[in-house]
């Protein structure tokens, strides 16, 4: 008979342990997004008006809080605007963060991190695992998020296609993604979910901070294109689609900190 | 630091050593952890490692299992080295320790299905009967199990691959006498299928009930390897005698097995090591009117050779 693969049986037991967090992040988002679409014929009626507005905010505001767009009254800019700039990036960020911590170092600090080990498994392969587990669940978030607007946009008759939602969504999830290997990363080197979770929050503040004020203070500073927020808030897939090479700074950095967290936690004395 | 190999094979039931460390040595920061430990135990053998909390009993077992690189040594069990074939040495260890966590949401059943998809290979019927031999209770949630039964249930995880090496951190704490009772009959079980067992404990009177030899660590060293039958045979024997009329006090005053004793008038109560024909032969010159023997436990023939250093 044939075993299922290690990492598989892994990542399984993450889902099955997390399911009741994953499950209340699923519902919680899926609502979320059917209820941000269904609003959109609302604000849509208002037109021109509301975007002039959005428009005579201070740049700052509009960098902050719009995700650098105006365009209120379009799908795409509303979707931007309500959801994609800051709410899901946000959400999906701390699901992600949270798991990615719980993963390593939330199982030394339970304990039951010897047990797992205690089997003859390798200690890359447990954190492949972990990793795998990682994807599923903000797989499973994320489709959430994607059939919640889906639903909603259909209900709505908004003229929206598709793939471009679902690029988004998956643009989201790559980011969400980067913040939960960075939390894995922190925790599988530190064996702390309070660094592993505070460190990679702060890193994501950083970052917005940076992309919305740099830009600011300094006009040709380029810094602001150098965090974790950047990378992400300047795709546009409600308006291109999923274009590979946009998503791959983040998939890059995914795949640095899974092997970072590999030959980290592989070196590492653990506290239990 | 004490080098056992001499010990090896002297008393095996096979005579390779299935358990070997050499100068194993781990500093946590500046501050010491264990230090030129080295010892083997043998194929079969009940191995116990003595020592007071934060003597460097769980470092030394941590090590063993890989939780833990050392600073300086090694270890190896059943040829393969801790650290770096470790996957291979897991295939044939079992390990429990009072210390860590089982999966508290999950049910034991559920636990223990989740191990075997891990490990691959388990004998289902033998695992059957492991439980049946614990009367283990699979069918709860751990959180909801007593602290007897959740150790069951991580001794039937530990055991349930038929490891040939079982390394277990204080397994009995906590437990009331008829779940240790049901510990010791599956130790002794398993060292009747060949199993070595490595018994990290500080209650001695569990591993002067199971063990063959002990280990005695104290401050992060090894400073004794011992049988169990040679630290009996050497044990403390203590004498209360009262004799039919009055006795000189410097009766005993030249045996050097005498560690101590009070003499008043009649009656003698009295501490000795080793032989105490001598003393016997003495006394009985006396006429005894009631003599009272008492054999000393391990606990106090350690807290004799070993309390004060």
């Amino acid at each position: 008979m044939n075993r299922t693969p290690v990492p598989i049986t892994i990542a399984l037991h993450m889902l099955k342990s997390k399911r009741r967090s994953i499950f209340v992040w699923g519902i919680s988002i899926t609502s979320l997004a059917s209820v941000i679409a269904l609003f959109f014929p609302y604000v849509e009626a208002m037109g021109n008006d509301l975007d002039q507005m959005l428009a005579s905010l201070p740049e700052s505001a509009q960098r902050a809080f719009l995700g650098g767009t105006t365009d209120h009254s379009s799908p795409e800019g509303y979707f931007q605007i309500e959801l994609f700039a800051l709410m899901a990036p946000a959400l999906i960020g701390i699901f992600a963060i949270n798991l990615g911590s719980a993963a390593i170092a939330g199982e030394e600090a339970a304990r039951t991190l010897p047990l797992l080990l205690s089997a003859p498994v390798s200690r890359s392969k447990v954190i492949i695992g972990k990793f795998i587990g990682l994807v599923l669940a903000a797989g499973i978030v994320c489709a959430g998020l994607y059939l919640g607007l889906q639903a909603g946009v259909l209900m709505s008759g908004i003229d929206l296609a598709w793939d471009k939602l679902l690029a988004a969504t998956l643009n989201v999830m790559f980011f969400g993604l980067s913040l939960g290997t960075v939390a894995l990363a922190i925790g599988c080197s530190t064996g702390n979910t309070a660094a592993s979770q505070g460190l990679t929050a702060l890193l994501f503040v950083i970052g917005y901070l940076q992309f919305t004020f740099i830009p600011l203070i300094d006009e040709g500073n380029w810094l602001y294109e150098v965090s974790i927020y950047s990378l992400y808030i300047v795709n546009e897939p409600l308006l291109k689609g999923l274009q590979i090479l946009d998503v791959t700074p983040m998939l890059v950095i995914i795949s640095i900190t899974v092997m970072l967290a590999i030959s980290s936690f592989r070196r590492r004395d653990l506290h239990h | 630091m004490i080098n056992t190999t001499a010990l090896i094979g002297t008393d095996a039931k096979v005579d390779s050593p299935t358990i070997r460390t050499d100068n194993l040595t781990k500093y946590y920061g500046s501050s010491r952890g264990i230090n030129g430990v080295t010892f083997s135990v043998n194929r079969g053998e009940i191995f116990g490692f003595l020592g007071p909390n934060g003597s460097g009993k769980s470092t030394t077992l941590r090590i063993l299992l890989n939780s833990l690189t050392p600073t300086q040594g090694s270890a190896s069990i059943l040829g393969f080295n801790c650290q770096q074939d470790y996957v291979e040495a897991h295939k044939h260890i079992g390990s429990f320790s009072n210390d860590i966590s089982l999966y508290e949401n999950m049910r034991g059943s559920e636990l223990l299905t989740y191990l075997t998809n891990l490990r691959g290979n388990i004998d289902q019927e033998y695992t059957n009967h492991i439980v049946q031999e614990l009367q283990c209770d699979l069918s709860h949630p751990i959180r909801t199990l007593s602290s007897g039964n959740k150790t069951k249930v991580g001794l039937v995880a530990a055991v349930m691959h038929h490891p040939e090496v079982l390394i277990l951190d204080e397994p009995t704490t906590g437990l009331d006498p008829i779940v240790r009772q049901s510990v010791f009959r599956l130790l002794r079980d398993l060292q009747t299928e060949g199993c070595t067992v490595l018994l990290s404990s500080h209650d001695l009177t569990e591993v002067e009930r199971v063990c063959d030899r002990v280990a005695i660590m104290l401050e992060g060293k090894l400073v004794a390897v011992e049988r169990i039958d040679d630290l009996q045979q050497a044990s403390l024997h203590h004498l209360f005698i009262q004799f039919e009329e009055e006795i000189p006090k410097d009766i005993l005053s030249s045996d050097p097995n005498i560690i101590s004793s009070i003499i008043e008038s009649s009656s003698m109560s009295l501490t000795a090591e080793g032989d105490i024909s001598k003393i016997l032969q003495i006394i009985s010159k006396y006429p005894i009117k009631n003599l009272i023997s008492r054999k000393s436990s391990l606990e106090e023939i350690f807290l004799h050779r070993y309390g004060e250093k």
